[in-house]
């Protein structure tokens, strides 16, 4: 490293560690942490809500503020999916899975801990990478061609098997509704609206927030009705669960937390790739190299320590791009990348040079907001399983009322009210024939990504005249391809040695 | 309902999807490669489910013991929060978000305590707090401190 550099990085500290700053993370992580835990608005809205603020700052003290709240927001989104299986944001829908069921199993504290231990690892990991070899890296994510964005979502769509666990077919019937619902709307490829069923407002898409808050928050409030339990989970307090889950993370989960960090920061410096899709492929192959992966989905922590470390990485690996050559890797990252040229600064090649103090201040501060995440989002912890104590005849009209204005804020729309109350019914009735919602939902994200990159591929697979050296060929995609064909296969296979052993 | 009849329902509802987007819209190559796909998948993933209530007996008896242990059922309320839920999405678009919540909250805090062994007095003090103060809260965290739009009714 050079000792300019080194000298930047120093500066960069420096000018983190000053007390105001400190005060300024501290204050957004808080406000991040808050803003995630509540269903519907996300890391995204919270620092596009609060870039304004910054103009009254110096760009150090401004773009330092906006890392913590990105970096809270991201973490805080577990506090909901752990707690009454509501992803705050759109990245924890993946920790609801064992992070709500280990909360039933009343483990809702070690979930708690696993998410926020795992978090800190996870961001401290992709800052780390940042600081290192952020200019390699960012020139070697402009290689993924469209081909191998296609292979990266259906690698994604195909871990819907490890997700519906026992069945495959169920779960691939989620994933393909999923996929028609994100394809409702304005064609990517050819501009003009399909799929909309004469409702024409439904020319702007299925959004995706409305959709899951109505999947995972409306269906579980009409599930607890129906179970008419008092509170949402049983909960006592667990003193020795920090400890119980830091001697078990770094007993049992070093490689776990060490790919998922790998896992989350490769994806995150893809553009366009965020952290759900982070969490989904970091929990698909903590699955996949588990000894029992059956627990998974059934309140295994070890998938909440593998969904919460890729996301949080993804955090410093989005960052990779967006510094290094002015292609943001995550929507937040547009919204930051925004926020620096409102204040005369451009990212990209020249940002190194015109300002590297700036840019070393911004991942200095993700690196300190992170440690400043262990501190708030502990006093937080304790603050926030309260929510357990609540009788469920209070939580129930209180989580719709916060599920509206989650589905409304986005659009400023009813109709996404009504989507979010359509889909809450749709998830609770498919819930009750065995059809997993997560595919569902995993199905509408990765649906436009792939849909784009399989369009644009194809139409140049028509001018090459050659679809399979242009689509398949290619040494990048047929690593995909065959984890994909890997990760459809396994489960099946797995299911029918345990059938044979059973019967022998 | 057993597991049989709930997968030949669901079945027909993957069918109906399928279908309904298949002769919803022509798209040409190679906009509809992706659509195929996802349709083509989930017509065999209902054929699929279709053809196994025929041939899984065994598999199904076993679900239905186990369904037989889950928690005991409440259609009623549930179907009750439904409703309350569609009647206050209509309310809303009169009253305002503020006033059509307190008046869910309140309303549905109170039937859901039905069960309780509350008095009722008791039931509408507690149920009347409750509403007040969350959209109280509310109306502090997200119209006066985040500034979020609320869906706004024809009197308020």
């Amino acid at each position: 490293m050079e000792i300019s550099v080194i000298s930047l990085i120093l500066n960069g500290f420096k000018t983190t560690l000053l007390p105001y700053n400190l005060l300024l993370m501290t204050i957004g992580m808080f406000v991040g942490i808050v803003v995630g835990i509540l269903p519907g608005l996300t890391a995204t809205m919270a620092v596009a809500l609060l870039v304004p603020i910054t103009f009254m700052m110096n760009p150090s003290s401004g773009i330092i503020l906006l890392g913590a709240i990105w970096c809270g927001g991201v973490y805080g989104g577990s506090g909901s999916a752990v707690l009454i299986n509501v992803p705050g944001t759109p990245s924890s829908f993946i920790t609801s899975l064992d992070g709500f069921a280990m909360t039933q199993k009343g483990q809702a504290d070690e979930a708690l801990y696993a998410s926020l231990f795992s978090s800190v690892i996870g961001g401290v990991f992709g800052v780390l990478v940042l600081l290192t070899i952020f200019a390699p890296l960012s020139k070697l994510s402009v290689k993924m061609g469209q081909a191998e964005y296609f292979w990266l979502c259906v690698f994604g769509l195909t871990s819907v098997a490890s997700v519906a666990s026992g069945n495959v077919v169920k779960g691939i019937a989620g994933s393909a509704i999923g996929l028609l619902l994100g394809m409702v709307g304005i064609n990517p490829i050819t501009g003009t609206g399909r799929y909309t069923f004469g409702v024409s407002k439904l020319i702007q898409g299925i959004p995706l927030i409305p959709t899951l808050v109505g999947l995972f928050a409306f269906s579980q409030m009409l599930t607890l009705v129906k179970e008419s339990s008092l509170t949402i989970a049983p909960y006592s307090p667990n003193k020795n669960a920090a400890k119980y889950v830091l001697t078990h993370m770094f007993k049992k989960c070093k490689i776990i937390l060490l790919r998922s960090s790998i896992i989350g920061t490769i994806i995150g410096i893809l553009p366009g790739a965020g952290g759900d899709i982070a969490a989904i492929i970091s929990y698909n192959e903590a699955r996949r190299w588990d000894k029992n992966p059956e627990r998974f989905g059934k309140g295994a922590i070890e998938g909440v320590i593998a969904s919460e470390t890729a996301n949080n990485a993804m955090v410093g690996g989005a960052c990779v791009p967006m510094l290094g050559l002015g292609i943001p890797g995550a929507s937040v990252a547009a919204i930051i990348m925004g926020g620096l040229l409102a204040h005369g600064i451009v990212p990209g090649s020249q940002m190194m040079a015109k300002s590297g103090d700036i840019a070393y201040s911004f991942i200095a501060g993700l690196l300190i907001a992170n440690i400043i995440m262990l501190v708030v989002g502990f006093f937080l912890l304790k603050i926030t399983t309260n929510i357990l104590r609540i009788p469920t005849y209070y939580i129930i009209p209180i989580i719709l009322l916060l599920s509206t204005i989650g589905s409304f804020a986005v659009r400023n729309s009813m109709l996404d009210v009504i989507i979010m109350l359509v889909l809450g019914f749709l998830g609770y009735l498919l819930k009750k024939v065995d059809v997993p919602v997560a595919p569902i939902a995993l199905g509408l994200i990765l649906g436009p990504i792939t849909e784009q990159a399989l369009g644009i591929q194809l139409t140049i697979a028509k001018a090459r005249g050659s679809v399979l050296k242009t689509l398949f060929l290619r040494p990048v995609s047929v690593i995909l391809i065959l984890l994909s064909i890997f990760s459809i296969l396994s489960p099946i296979l797995t299911e029918k040695i345990k059938s044979l052993k059973k019967n022998d | 309902m057993d597991k049989k009849t709930k997968d030949r329902i669901l079945s027909l509802f993957l069918y109906i999807i399928s279908f309904g987007f298949l002769f919803e819209r022509k798209l040409k190559y190679p906009s509809n490669v992706l659509p195929y796909i996802a349709l083509f998948t989930l017509i065999g993933c209902a054929t699929i489910i279709l053809i196994r209530t025929f041939f899984h007996e065994e598999e199904a008896r076993t679900e239905n013991k186990n369904e037989n242990v889950a928690k005991k059922s409440n259609t009623n309320r549930m179907l009750g929060l439904s409703i309350g839920a569609i009647l206050y999405l209509i309310l809303m678009q009169i009253l305002g978000f503020y006033l059509s919540s307190l008046i869910f909250v309140g309303l549905s805090s109170y039937l859901l305590q039905k069960d309780t062994p509350k008095s009722t007095n008791k039931r509408i003090l507690s149920s009347l707090i409750a509403s007040m103060i969350v959209v109280l809260i509310v109306f502090i965290l997200f119209k006066t401190i985040l500034k979020v739009p609320t869906p706004k009714g024809l009197i308020l």
